[in-house]
């Protein structure tokens, strides 16, 4: 009984945590491709 | 006896469906008169330069003479063209410049379109601010970028220089060989956004349902992704990329104003080459000639496109 209490929490943290990896590599690649849109912009205005 | 009755058959059957259209013109006269001046300006504008086109390709068109002056050499201007060394280096260019600005531009928008699908502060903001380069013109677009790849005063140069990755800055777009994927580079960064804007409207279709039920049945983010979200784009990704390809085959202002087709040609595609025979060097009927190769690859292209668009339709019609 105790192993399956302790197992599911576990399931669950490892699920979320490759959750977490998918989103920090959206937000990694939106600042890479704000990076590549805005710098030109900037650029042209300097 | 029995073919002498098929024959009879078969002019009978043309006879009445030659009839039949007839009679179905008649009695649509109205609705063709309607159409009629848009069919004529058409015509005029459409059909007539595309025809003289045809025609020019046949003809030797020497510079300096008048274009009356044309004399007709069949097939000479199409065999010139597909001996030439610089037809195949062109159409090597055009193939590259067509598939990396697609299949990358493509990719990086439907990636932004995934990463922007879900909620967060600023989504608005950043989805304005990834829009801008597909709005802003592409001879602005030419021009920054243009000095960002200077070898002088180009930010890209002093950044590589300042981090001690190069001793001075690259000559990106007065080398052979790093031109084109320069180019590319500017050419993706005004099309990603339209694939963006592509996929983002194809993600609103994707029932949200299906993919909590995948995620109560223990799918991962890239099983609910491969699984549910994928197919149901698949429609809207072959559109997006036939528009996109097409787009790409027609570019001219990046490629004309960045390089003007050099060094060494090493940038030119067709649409600059084109351009370049016919009112640079006055080679009418050679530059006709591959306008003509052009205008049957785009051709080809369309085909295709207007079959996915009808598949579209088809599937929404039996959902």
């Amino acid at each position: 009984m105790s192993t399956t209490a302790e197992t599911a929490p576990r399931s669950l943290s490892r699920r979320r945590m490759r959750v977490d990896g998918w989103r920090w590599t959206g937000r990694i690649f939106l600042a890479f491709m704000l990076l590549y849109t805005a710098v030109p912009m900037i650029w042209m205005l300097i | 006896m029995t073919i002498v009755t098929g024959k009879a058959e078969a002019r009978r059957r043309l006879e009445s469906g030659r009839s039949s259209v007839l009679r179905q013109i008649w009695e649509h006269r109205a609705d063709y008169a309607y159409v009629l001046p848009a069919i004529a300006v058409m015509l005029v504008v459409i059909a007539y330069p595309i025809y003289y086109t045809i025609e020019l390709s046949f003809f030797k068109t020497p510079p300096g003479l008048q274009l009356r002056d044309k004399t007709f050499i069949g097939f000479d201007n199409y065999t010139t063209i597909l001996t030439s060394e610089v037809f195949w280096r062109v159409t090597w260019n055009t193939l590259i410049w067509t598939l990396g600005s697609t299949l990358i531009a493509f990719v990086l928008g439907f990636a932004t379109a995934l990463a922007l699908h879900r909620e967060f502060v600023g989504r608005g903001v950043l989805r304005a601010i990834l829009i801008i380069p597909w709005v802003i013109s592409a001879v602005a677009a030419s021009y920054i970028w243009k000095w960002i790849y200077h070898s002088d005063f180009g930010i890209i140069g002093a950044v590589l220089v300042g981090l001690g990755l190069a001793d001075r800055p690259p000559n990106f777009i007065d080398s052979v060989n790093t031109v084109l994927p320069s180019l590319i580079v500017v050419n993706i960064w005004r099309e990603f956004p339209f694939a963006m804007i592509m996929m983002m409207a194809g993600l609103q279709t994707v029932p949200e349902q299906l993919l909590r039920a995948a995620q109560v049945d223990g799918a991962s983010a890239w099983q609910r992704f491969w699984h549910v979200t994928f197919p149901h784009l698949r429609n809207v990704s072959t559109v997006t990329i036939l528009l996109l390809a097409v787009a790409n085959f027609n570019s001219f202002i990046i490629p004309w104003i960045m390089t003007g087709g050099g060094p060494s040609n090493a940038s030119h595609i067709w649409i600059t080459h084109i351009y370049e025979l016919a009112f640079g060097r006055q080679r009418w009927g050679v530059a006709s000639a591959y306008s003509v190769l052009l205008f049957l690859t785009l051709m080809t292209l369309g085909y295709f496109y207007v079959r996915a668009l009808s598949g579209n339709e088809r599937q929404e019609g039996s959902a």
